[in-house]
C-alpha cells in the first residue's frame, strides 16, 4: 500500500539547476500511522454502533412487515368472504326474482319454490328464509291514518322448514317495527340485526320488500301501495366457509392458512416455505377485518405467528445486520491495523536505510578518492569533497559539465580506449592519467571508471575515482634515481678496482710474480662478490618496485644447466666437488631467460657453497604434469629443522651456515623464491641437518602470465 | 685494424680499458664526454662504440638521440653502472645493440660480448 508512506525524495535544487539525485532520503515524520489506529478503532466503534442501531431498526421493520403481511393475507380471506356473503345476497335477490313470477302471493307455493331453489347444498349461509305478507289489500292507503287500528298490519306467512321455527307463521308485526316501512321505501335488501338460534352462532336478518312485478323501482315511492310484503332471510356467515384453518407445524416449521368453503374448494392456500422459522407463540399477532355488505358489519379476526409470512433470510436478517456490522468494523480495524503497523515496518526500514544512506553519503562526500558521478552523456551529477580539492573546481562549477574540465591532457586514442571499454564493452577501465587542475597544475592519478548498469543491461551513468599518484610517483622517481645513484656510485669503484686488478693480473703493466698474483686473485674475488651483492640487491629493489619485466623465449634447459655448471667449475674443482648432471634432452622451456638463469645460478652456487669439500651435487631435470622440475641435491650441511620455515625470508641466515661463513647476505633464496613465483613456478626443498638438501624447482612449460 | 671509441667519464677506467682491450689488437679511442663523442663520430665512424650513459655535457642518451636523428650506422654497446630496465629498454629503443653492466664484466668478459662486432 504504497499511498500509506509518503516517501518524499529530496531533491535540492541548485543555481544551475542540477539535482542531487542519486541520494534520497524519507523525510516523513508524520504519526499517521496512530492516525489508522486510533482512526481506525474509531470507526469500528462507530460501525458497531450503527450495527446496533440498524439491528434495532430492522427488527422493528421487520416486525412491520411480518405484521403488514399477514394484515393482507387476513385482508385477503375477508376479500374472499366478503364475495361468498354478496353471493348469498344475490341469492336473495334472485329470490324474490323468482317469488315475483306469480301475482298473486297467497298461490305461491314457498315448499315447492325452496326445494326448487336447492338451498342446502347451494346457499347453505342462508339458513332460513320467510315471508312476512302485507295485510292490507292493495289500494287501502286510507287506512294508514288509523295507525292504531292498523297495528300489527304484517303476517308472517311462511318461515323455512329446516330451522323449525314454524311456531312463528301467522305472527303478526306492526309496521314500525325493524323499520318495516322505510325497507319498503328503499326497495333495497336491509339487515335489520342478529339473532341467535340455539347455540349457533350470530346470524344476521335480512329484509328484502317484495313489490308487485309490474312497477318498476323508480315508481315505488308513489306507488308503495304495490308493496306485497317482505322476504326474511336469515345468513350465518360463518357457514359460507367451511374450514379456516392455521395448521401451524412446529415439528417441520410449518405454518400455512387454508380456507375452503362448503362445496369444498379451496379458497385460499397459503403455505410458508419449510425453511420458514416460526416464531415464538407467545408473540402471535393477530389481526381483525371488518366486511361490510349491504349495511352489514361483520368482523374477521385472525392470529398467526409474529414473523407470519417471513423467510429465513428475512427473519434473520436483522441479527445479520448486527453481527456482520461488527465483523466488518473489526475486519475494517483489522485492515486499518496491518496497514498502520505495515507502514511503521516501512518507515523504520526506511528512516534506518535513510540513516544508512546518510552515513554511506557522507562516506562518499569525505572519501579522500576523488569520486564523481556522471550521467550517461559524461555530464557531472556528483561530485565528492576530494574531487573538488583535487580538480580545484567547485562542485557548483563541476556538476554539468563533463570532467574534460579538468581532463584532456592526454592524447585522444586514451580517451577512446576508454569510452570503448565503459560505454561499448560495459567494463571497468582502469588506467592512469595526467589532468590538470583549475589553477593550471598537473597531476597524476589513477583513474576507475565503472559503469552502472541496471538490471535491464542498461548504462545509466558513470562512476568515476580519482587516486592522485602523483607524490607516489614523485616518490617513486625519487627511489628510482636513489637506486640509480647508488648503484652508480657502488659500481663506479668498483670497476675501478676490478679493472686494476685485472690488469694488473693480466700483466699488461708489468709482470707478477706468483704471490702477487694470488693476492690479485683473491682481491678479485672479493670484488667478484661485492658484485654479485650489488646485483642481487638492485635486482631485489627492482622486484619490490614491481619493476621487473618478464619475457619469453625458447630455451634449451640442459644446455643453459651446462653453461652454468662451466661458470661454477673452478669452484667446485677446487672442493674437489662431483656434479652429475641427469637432463633429457631437447627438453624445452618458455620462459625469461635472464631471470631463470638467475634462479639456476643461487641455487647452483648455494648447492656448492654449503656442501663440503668432495661432495656431491646431483642435479636432475623431468617433466611432471606439464611442468619442469629441477632438483638441486647436495649432501652439505643441511638446513636446521627448526629453521627451515624462514629459509625463504628476506636476510635470513640459517645458524649452522652463520658459523661457517659470514660472507652470505641471506638474501639468495629470498630473491629464487620471488623470481620462481615471477615465472609462475613454486620452489620446495627437503632438507636433514649434516646430510644434505634437496631444492625442487618446478616452472611452466610454457609460462603465459603476463606481470 | 678494429676501431672502437669509448665514451667514459671516468677517465682511469676509460683508459684501464683502453689498455686492456688494446691487448687483443684493436685500436681504441678514449673521450670524457657525449660532446665531445660526438665530435669524434663526425669525423669518422669506429667499429664499435662503447658509451657510458652519466657523463658530463652531453650524456649517453643525448649521444644515442643525436645518432639515431642523423642515422648514422655503427654497433653501438652500453658499457654502463646504470642497471634499471627503464634504462635498458630506452637504449634499446635508441638503437643501442647491447647493454652491459661495468661492474658485472671482468675485460676477458667484456671481449667476450663485444668481439662479435669487430
Amino acid at each position: 500500500m504504497p499511498f500509506l508512506w509518503n516517501t518524499s525524495f529530496v531533491r535540492k535544487k541548485h543555481t544551475r539547476g542540477y539535482h542531487e539525485p542519486l541520494i534520497y532520503g524519507v523525510t516523513d515524520r508524520s504519526n499517521l500511522h496512530l492516525v489508522f489506529i486510533f482512526g481506525g478503532g474509531l470507526i469500528c466503534v462507530l460501525l458497531i454502533a450503527m450495527s446496533v442501531v440498524f439491528w434495532r431498526v430492522s427488527e422493528a421493520n421487520i416486525d412491520r412487515l411480518s405484521e403488514e403481511r399477514f394484515a393482507r393475507e387476513v385482508e385477503d380471506i375477508a376479500q374472499v368472504m366478503h364475495e361468498k356473503f354478496d353471493e348469498q345476497i344475490e341469492v336473495l335477490y334472485g329470490m324474490r326474482g323468482i317469488l315475483l313470477v306469480s301475482d298473486q302471493i297467497e298461490d305461491f307455493e314457498w315448499d315447492l319454490m325452496v326445494q326448487e331453489m336447492n338451498f342446502e347444498e347451494q346457499y347453505p349461509a342462508i339458513i332460513s328464509v320467510a315471508f312476512l305478507e302485507n295485510e292490507f289489500p292493495i289500494g287501502l292507503e286510507e287506512l294508514f291514518d288509523k295507525e292504531e287500528e292498523l297495528n300489527g298490519n304484517y303476517i308472517i306467512k311462511y318461515v323455512e322448514p329446516f330451522i323449525g321455527n314454524e311456531e312463528l307463521v301467522g305472527k303478526r308485526m306492526n309496521k314500525n317495527d325493524w323499520g318495516l316501512d322505510d325497507i319498503r321505501d328503499k326497495g333495497e335488501l336491509a339487515s335489520i340485526g342478529r339473532v341467535q338460534f340455539g347455540d349457533t352462532e350470530e346470524n344476521y336478518i335480512f329484509l328484502l320488500p317484495l313489490y308487485r312485478k309490474d312497477l318498476s323501482q323508480s315508481q315505488l315511492h308513489e306507488k308503495s301501495d304495490s308493496h306485497l310484503g317482505f322476504l326474511i332471510a336469515v345468513i350465518q356467515p360463518s357457514v359460507l366457509l367451511k374450514a379456516l384453518e392455521f395448521i401451524d407445524n412446529e415439528k417441520h416449521n410449518q405454518f400455512s392458512i387454508q380456507l375452503s368453503d362448503v362445496a369444498g374448494d379451496l379458497l385460499i392456500n397459503r403455505s410458508i416455505p419449510e425453511d420458514f422459522s416460526v416464531g415464538n407463540d407467545a408473540h402471535r399477532i393477530s389481526w381483525s377485518s371488518q366486511i361490510r355488505s349491504n349495511g352489514t358489519q361483520w368482523t374477521l379476526r385472525v392470529s398467526g405467528p409474529d414473523n407470519y409470512g417471513l423467510g429465513v433470510t428475512e427473519a434473520r436478517m436483522p441479527i445479520f445486520i448486527l453481527f456482520g456490522g461488527i465483523g466488518f468494523s473489526v475486519l475494517i480495524f483489522v485492515i486499518l491495523y496491518l496497514a498502520a503497523s505495515s507502514r511503521m515496518h516501512a518507515l523504520r526500514l526506511a528512516r534506518k536505510m535513510t540513516a544508512e544512506l546518510g552515513k554511506f553519503k557522507l562516506a562518499v562526500r569525505h572519501a579522500s578518492n576523488h569520486i564523481i558521478i556522471t550521467n550517461t552523456d559524461g555530464k557531472i551529477i556528483y561530485a565528492n569533497l576530494a574531487a573538488e580539492k583535487m580538480t580545484g573546481y567547485s562542485r557548483e562549477e563541476m556538476l554539468g559539465n563533463t570532467p574534460r574540465l579538468w581532463g584532456g591532457q592526454m592524447l585522444p586514442e586514451y580517451y577512446n580506449e576508454m569510452w570503448k571499454v565503459v560505454k561499448n564493452d560495459k567494463r571497468p577501465f582502469n588506467g592512469e592519467i595526467i589532468n590538470q587542475r583549475k589553477d593550471g597544475t598537473k597531476y597524476d592519478a589513477l583513474v576507475h571508471i565503472s559503469p552502472i548498469i541496471d538490471k535491464y543491461d542498461q548504462i545509466f551513468g558513470f562512476v568515476g575515482i580519482e587516486e592522485d599518484i602523483t607524490t607516489a610517483k614523485r616518490l617513486s622517481k625519487a627511489r628510482s634515481e636513489f637506486v640509480s645513484l647508488v648503484s652508480h656510485q657502488l659500481r663506479t669503484p668498483l670497476t675501478a678496482m676490478r679493472l686494476t686488478i685485472e690488469t694488473l693480473m693480466n700483466g699488461v703493466v708489468g709482470p707478477v710474480d706468483k704471490v702477487q698474483k694470488e693476492m690479485l686473485r683473491r682481491s678479485m674475488e672479493y670484488a667478484v662478490h661485492m658484485s654479485e651483492t650489488i646485483y642481487t640487491m638492485l635486482t631485489i629493489s627492482h622486484l619490490e618496485a614491481g619493476k621487473i619485466n618478464v619475457t619469453q623465449e625458447h630455451i634449451d634447459l640442459c644446455e643453459q644447466l651446462n653453461t652454468l655448471s662451466r661458470e661454477y667449475e673452478p669452484e667446485y674443482s677446487r672442493k674437489q666437488q662431483s656434479v652429475i648432471f641427469n637432463c633429457p634432452e631437447n627438453l624445452q622451456l618458455k620462459s625469461d631467460l635472464k631471470l631463470l638463469k638467475e634462479i639456476l645460478g643461487n641455487l647452483f652456487s648455494n648447492a656448492i657453497k654449503y656442501t663440503p669439500d668432495g661432495g656431491k651435487v646431483t642435479i636432475t631435470v623431468k617433466t611432471e604434469d606439464n611442468r619442469v622440475r629441477i632438483d638441486f641435491a647436495d649432501n652439505g650441511m643441511g638446513i636446521p629443522i627448526g629453521e627451515q620455515e624462514r629459509i625463504f625470508q628476506k636476510f635470513f641466515r640459517a645458524e649452522n651456515i652463520v658459523k661457517k661463513d659470514t660472507s652470505g647476505t641471506g638474501l639468495g633464496l629470498y630473491l629464487v623464491q620471488s623470481l620462481t613465483k615471477l615465472l609462475g613456478g613454486s620452489i620446495t626443498f627437503v632438507s636433514t641437518e649434516n646430510k644434505g638438501t634437496t631444492f625442487s624447482l618446478f616452472l611452466p612449460l610454457s609460462h603465459s602470465t603476463n606481470v | 685494424m678494429s676501431k672502437i671509441l669509448i665514451a667514459e667519464d671516468e677517465d682511469f677506467i676509460a683508459n684501464l680499458y683502453k689498455l686492456n682491450l688494446e691487448e687483443h689488437g684493436v685500436e681504441v679511442e678514449v673521450v670524457p664526454n657525449g660532446k665531445i663523442a660526438i665530435e669524434s663520430l663526425e669525423r669518422s665512424k669506429p667499429d664499435l662504440f662503447l658509451l657510458d650513459l652519466l657523463m658530463p655535457e652531453v650524456d649517453g642518451f643525448q649521444v644515442l638521440k643525436h645518432i639515431k636523428e642523423q642515422g648514422w650506422k655503427l654497433s653501438i654497446v652500453i658499457l654502463t653502472n646504470l642497471s634499471q630496465e627503464i634504462d635498458k629498454a630506452q637504449c634499446t629503443e635508441l638503437g643501442a645493440e647491447d647493454y652491459l653492466v661495468k661492474s658485472d664484466l671482468s675485460v676477458e668478459e667484456l671481449w667476450g660480448n663485444i668481439s662479435k662486432y669487430l
